[in-house]
């Protein structure tokens, strides 16, 4: 365990939400942990406390067992060797390429300092460039090139903030790709912050959500989105249908009919079930709810089917089918949830919007 | 370690100390301006051996400097340009009174405190000026006629701010009362021809351009103006004419610009040997003559623009009188509204 | 414990936190001596002046201050508006030379502006030549008053105002003109509707910098015969020999300017953190015809009357004058001011760069309001700095001499580094100032980037933001340099026996009448004002249009 996180809180002046509430969590060696979250979640605030660029009201954070930050009391960040790569890059304009690379260096002796600096670029194939300056470099190169800095120190860990937003997008998967490769290729444990969950399913072992400062639910992609603990991870994870239960110790009941009860934790009476698109099933006339396909859209992988059921007033649910089904509007279909995949969420009311 | 300190911090104050205590020096304070003296303390460095150092700053920053400078204070002498500064010094007991045969000699008793704590070592008038085409010289009489209907809204004066005006209104307060003093400040702001501004050059400018008939200046700036380098200033003096007022009794308000010893000097008998040297025959002459000013040595011959003005009856008031008065004078005036 | 927590209170303790607070002591300290008088002083002529001057002072303050915010609205605004939204003839020379008449003082402008305008001046005396006969005023405007002392001071303080909103159009000049065009609006409508309000934040800015010098100027008032607030602090002390009741109105005064800045705080609301935009692809629009040539005339205009005019006249002088003047020790003058100046301006940008830093290092609200009390000297008259700096050093001399017992002498009182240390207090916010917008400009991401990398806070300081802050460095340096190199009140009361200054020298002419004598030292002042005006158009040009 390298990182440890426990019950990190804290309030900034005039604000609603704590940007952090008791968060704790813990990353294994070598991991990839994305925070995800919308803006103003915390998880930049997360990673800055991490970095040690900003102090915590309450709770500690350790990394490989040493203790960095105990409440106000901190380890500045130049004595953690936590590397950080920024969403803007934040290379040193005057400075050119290698010397940018030779900045962080200054633990080692003089005259090993080029050497290791060249190493780097040569990882992030940026030594051709080593004599110019940033603004003569392209957003992806100079993304290269603060990966190169912030990871030529050999950080204990390494942190990305915001760090591929502002490339466009087949740039930024090209460059998620590599940069997974050589994180696994050299053994170094990240936490990475986006908002965009694209790109966290592209980096992350692990995937940690935040909203208002509380760290809502944090396991590998798959389990989140499987078994999301609330309507916010599940549809902030994916795309999927909420839906209105009635619950009684053993079953729901909901527009689909009475199910058995699904996994997922709640004591409450009235609670929402999460189905994903692909997990309603098409079924003959008589078994499932009966609805109307108002709208048909074709998805790449699949068509998107919007249907409204005749016993709910609700809004269409989507419902996912192989391409080579023939669907069309005004036609009437019969659906029933995969009893497995539904999912039960925790207590919250539902944001519709 | 002490000792080595105290050998590390005299070297410092050798290095930073600007009167260096080995020489013969005297430490002077001035509101002098004037190129003339620097040429005189030259002359007097080169006779005597004594150097002169110099601070150069308005009296009233002076004599705060030297009260909180306490025995402290490096200076020897306070040089000002009236009478009232050095007074108001004498009365916070940063001046101490000196013994000497030659400036008691040199300056008249009533233009040097009785008890020596200072001597003037020049004399400037305060005088009517008159536009020489609107006004006739019989009709100017007194400071005190200044104040009738007559001249109302033709007088050009400059702010009560000036310490030569304050010194004026401190020698009525003194010659008249209290009361008639304030009155006499009461028509005189009902006289003005414009609010007061300027110094008192612009006070003679505005003679010639008509915006008034009559100013109230000293002396020596009419001298200025005469022997300007600008024509257009030369033919500003040469349209008015002066009076010397009071001649019919006590005479013409003259204040000083005068010096005295420092309650802790640490070159007493250097300073004394300058105010001797300055109210010298030799000094009076250059002192006074080079500014257009008076000198105090009744033996010294006027300079030419002097005796081209003539002869006149000066108040024989002492001029402490003006220090002593100068409070009152500024709350008249402030009173009067003559700003 | 290289590597060990550091407790919030062991941080606020930092070597940066601790220089800051000991600096900003001292450089108070002059001010707590202040208060000590304001205690325990008795100001015996307090109910004279409250009764008899307050009223009509505080009168003409306000009605001089609001005249003169008016005015260089009037002058500053549309020139700034020209210059950033339009192209025309000479526009790129008169960009910077509008910025010129901020090198004149405002006590020199009044002098200069009475010599022109009186009877003996050319003005009058061509009249008089052309058509004799006529021998009394010619002109129907008394310069000396209150609207001729708006219209001087104002004509010097312009800059301040064109200079901000100028930035500010430029930065948003793109999306103006963007609006107009698609609008079919007139680009003057836009100027009403949209960049006015816009640049709303800017104008406060420039006028309140304006404001400051108004409040603070001594000489133009008093020679134009205007009782403000200023000239009520000097006949408290000289006139009325009260010297706490002038520290009392300095005070006053002080309270005024903390309310000028606070106005200026109120009306940037909550457009104060930038109006979005750049320069980037901003195309001006050409006016050509009688209109470019309009333009030229009317941003041509106040560089003539306000610089160029009173110049002539100071050259006229000097060249009637410089022989009497320049004597063998004007050099030494030379040398003596531009010592003072650098070396004031170095003790005093190092200083404001250790604030600045650590304001910026810390971000914390307590330090900011400590590192802002360090800029209070700008707002209290030299003379007045001067008494607090004096008492301090006797104090020192005092203790001195006790502590080493034969020692007598004044090894601070009037030394050059009392004189220096004066003018730290007394212009640090100059510096200060500065610093802080260039760090501010920086942001915290560089320095984030530079900590994560193992850097600490010097060396992120002296390796990163110092190096890329060069320009503000200079920008501080040369603004200190010529504050210094115009100052009197502390310059006159402080030096050291024997020492004078160009300022000095030109006052000595001045107070003594002859102006045309102090024409030469104060050109010479006024030249070097120029310097520092010309980096600042740079500077300021570079930061609207990121490179």
């Amino acid at each position: 365990m390298i990182l440890l996180i426990d019950h990190l809180s804290k309030r900034f002046r005039q604000q609603e939400h704590p940007a952090l509430d008791a968060v704790s969590f813990c990353v294994e060696a070598g991991d990839i942990v994305c925070l995800a979250g919308e803006s103003g979640s915390g998880k930049t605030t997360l990673l800055r406390c991490i970095a040690g660029l900003e102090a915590p009201d309450s709770g500690r954070i350790s990394v490989a067992g040493e203790l960095l930050t105990e409440g106000p009391a901190v380890v500045p960040p130049e004595q953690r060797g936590i590397g950080l790569v920024f969403q803007d890059y934040a290379l040193f304009p005057h400075l050119t390429v290698l010397r940018n690379v030779i900045f962080g260096l200054h633990h080692l002796p003089r005259r090993e300092r080029r050497g290791r600096a060249r190493e780097m670029l040569d990882l992030v194939r940026m030594s051709d460039y080593e004599g110019r300056y940033p603004h003569e470099l392209s957003g992806g190169q100079c993304q290269r090139v603060a990966l190169a800095r912030a990871m030529a120190p050999q950080p204990r860990l390494l942190l990305f903030d915001e760090a591929f937003s502002s490339l466009d997008r087949q740039l930024r998967r090209a460059m998620l790709d590599s940069v997974r490769q050589l994180l696994k290729q050299t053994g170094t444990t990240a936490i990475c912050v986006t908002h965009d969950i694209a790109d966290a399913l592209a980096l992350a072992d692990r995937l940690a959500i935040l909203r208002q400062g509380k760290l809502l639910q944090i396991g590998t992609p798959h389990s989140i989105y499987d078994r999301p603990v609330d309507q916010y991870v599940a549809t902030f994870f994916g795309d999927t249908n909420l839906v209105p239960a009635e619950v009684s110790p053993s079953c729901v009941t909901t527009d689909f009919g009475t199910l058995a009860r699904p996994e997922g934790v709640n004591g409450a009476r009235h609670a929402w079930l999460s189905i994903r698109p692909h997990d309603l099933q098409i079924k003959a006339a008589g078994e499932g709810a009966c609805g109307t396909v108002i709208d048909v859209r074709f998805q790449g992988h699949c068509q998107e089917l919007h249907v409204k059921l005749r016993c709910s007033q609700r809004r269409p649910y989507r419902v996912h089918v192989p391409l080579d089904e023939s669907w069309n509007v005004g036609d009437c279909i019969h659906l029933l949830p995969e009893a497995d995949k539904v999912r039960l969420l925790a207590s919250q009311t539902v944001d519709e919007g | 370690m002490v000792k080595y300190l105290k050998v590390c911090l005299a070297v410092l104050a050798g290095f930073f100390m600007t009167a260096s205590a080995q020489e013969k020096v005297v430490n002077v304070y001035s509101h002098r301006h004037y190129e003339t003296d620097k040429r005189l303390f030259a002359q007097f460095e080169k006779e005597s051996g004594i150097k002169v150092n110099i601070v150069k700053a308005n009296a009233d920053e002076l004599i705060n400097r030297l009260q909180i400078e306490g025995s402290n204070s490096p200076a020897d002498i306070l040089l000002t340009v009236d009478a009232g500064r050095l007074w108001r010094a004498q009365e916070r007991g940063l001046l101490q009174p000196v013994e000497s045969e030659i400036l008691r000699e040199n300056v008249p008793a009533n233009l040097r405190d009785p008890a020596g704590h200072w001597f003037g070592l020049t004399t400037r008038a305060r005088v009517i000026v008159y536009a020489a085409d609107r006004v006739k010289p019989e009709e100017l009489s007194t400071y005190e006629a200044l104040a009738e209907r007559r001249w109302r809204k033709r007088i050009a004066v400059r702010s009560s701010e000036n310490i030569y005006n304050q010194s004026l209104l401190a020698s009525l307060i003194a010659n008249d009362g209290v009361d008639a003093a304030a009155k006499w400040a009461e028509g005189m702001v009902e006289n003005l021809a414009r609010k007061p501004k300027g110094n008192d050059r612009d006070q003679i400018k505005a003679l010639a351009s008509g915006q008034a008939d009559l100013a109230i200046v000293n002396t020596y700036y009419l001298g200025l103006l005469l022997h300007s380098e600008d024509a257009g200033e030369r033919e500003v003096a040469s349209k008015v004419a002066i009076c010397f007022p009071n001649q019919g009794d006590r005479g013409a308000h003259i204040n000083i610009s005068g010096a005295g010893v420092t309650r802790h000097a640490p070159n007493k008998d250097a300073a004394i040997k300058l105010l001797e040297f300055l109210s010298g025959a030799e000094a009076q002459a250059a002192f006074a003559g080079s500014n257009y000013e008076y000198p105090v040595n009744p033996r010294v011959p006027w300079s030419e623009q002097l005796q081209a003005w003539g002869e006149f009856k000066a108040d024989a008031l002492n001029v402490g009188e003006l220090g002593r008065h100068n409070d009152e004078a500024v709350r008249i005036f402030d009173r009067a509204g003559w700003r | 414990m290289a590597n060990g927590l550091q407790t919030s209170w062991r941080r606020a303790w930092s070597p940066w936190t601790v220089s800051t607070a000991a600096l900003t002591a001292m450089v108070m300290a002059p001010f707590v001596v202040l208060a000590g008088y304001l205690v325990f002083g008795v100001a015996a002529e307090w109910g004279h002046i409250a009764r008899h001057l307050l009223p009509r002072y505080i009168g003409n303050t306000a009605m001089l201050t609001a005249g003169v915010a008016l005015v260089t609205l009037l002058i500053g605004v549309p020139t700034a508006w020209l210059v950033a939204v339009y192209d025309f003839p000479a526009r790129r020379t008169l960009a910077w030379a509008l910025l010129l008449p901020l090198a004149i003082p405002t006590y020199l402008a009044a002098f200069t502006w009475a010599g022109i305008l009186d009877w003996a001046g050319p003005v009058q005396s061509t009249l008089r030549r052309t058509f004799p006969g006529h021998d009394g005023t010619w002109l129907p405007f008394e310069i000396m008053s209150m609207p001729g002392a708006i219209l001087v001071l104002a004509s010097v303080l312009y800059p301040y105002v064109y200079l901000v909103t100028r930035v500010s159009f430029q930065r948003q000049s793109h999306l103006v003109l963007e609006a107009a065009r698609t609008l079919g609006r007139p680009p003057l409508q836009c100027f009403l509707r949209v960049a006015l309000p816009l640049a709303r934040p800017a104008m406060a800015g420039g006028v309140a910098l304006a404001l400051m010098e108004t409040l603070n100027d001594y000489g133009a008032v008093k020679y134009y015969g205007i009782d403000t607030f200023t000239t009520a602090i000097f006949r408290a002390w000289f006139g009325l020999n009260d010297m706490t009741s002038a520290i009392r109105l300095s005070a006053c005064l002080l309270g005024a300017v903390a309310l000028v800045m606070a106005l200026e705080y109120g009306l940037r609301g909550r457009a104060r953190f930038g109006n979005g935009g750049s320069d980037q692809g901003a195309q001006r629009l050409r006016l050509t015809g009688w209109r470019g040539w309009g333009a030229s005339l009317v941003c041509a205009l106040p560089v003539l009357v306000a610089f160029v005019v009173p110049v002539l006249m100071l050259s006229a002088w000097a060249a009637s004058t410089w022989r009497q003047v320049l004597e063998r020790d004007f050099l030494l003058l030379v040398r003596n001011s531009f010592l003072l100046a650098a070396g004031a301006a170095l003790v005093a940008v190092v200083i404001a760069i250790v604030i600045a830093f650590t304001v910026h290092l810390y971000r914390r609200r307590s330090l900011r309001l400590i590192a802002g009390a360090a800029s209070v000297g700008y707002a209290v008259p030299g003379a007045v700095i001067a008494i607090g700096v004096l008492v301090l050093c006797i104090a020192g001399d005092r203790l001195l001499g006790r502590w080493s017992a034969g020692h007598t002498g004044l090894l601070f009182t009037g030394s050059v580094a009392a004189l220096l240390g004066a003018y730290v207090v007394r212009f640090l916010a100059v510096g200060k100032q500065t610093m802080s917008a260039g760090f501010e400009g920086l942001g915290n991401r560089l320095q984030a980037a530079s900590r994560t990398l193992g850097a600490g806070p010097s060396r992120t300081l002296f390796q990163i933001e110092l190096p890329l802050l060069r320009g503000s460095v200079a920008a501080a340096a040369l603004l200190l340099f010529v504050e210094v190199l115009k100052e009197l009140p502390l310059t006159l009361i402080l030096r050291p026996f024997n020492f004078d200054t160009l300022a000095t020298r030109a006052y000595q002419y001045a107070s003594e009448e002859m102006l045309a004598q102090s024409a030469a030292p104060a050109l010479l002042i006024l030249l070097t004002g120029l310097l520092p005006i010309i980096l600042i158009n740079r500077l300021s040009q570079r930061q609207a249009s990121p490179s």
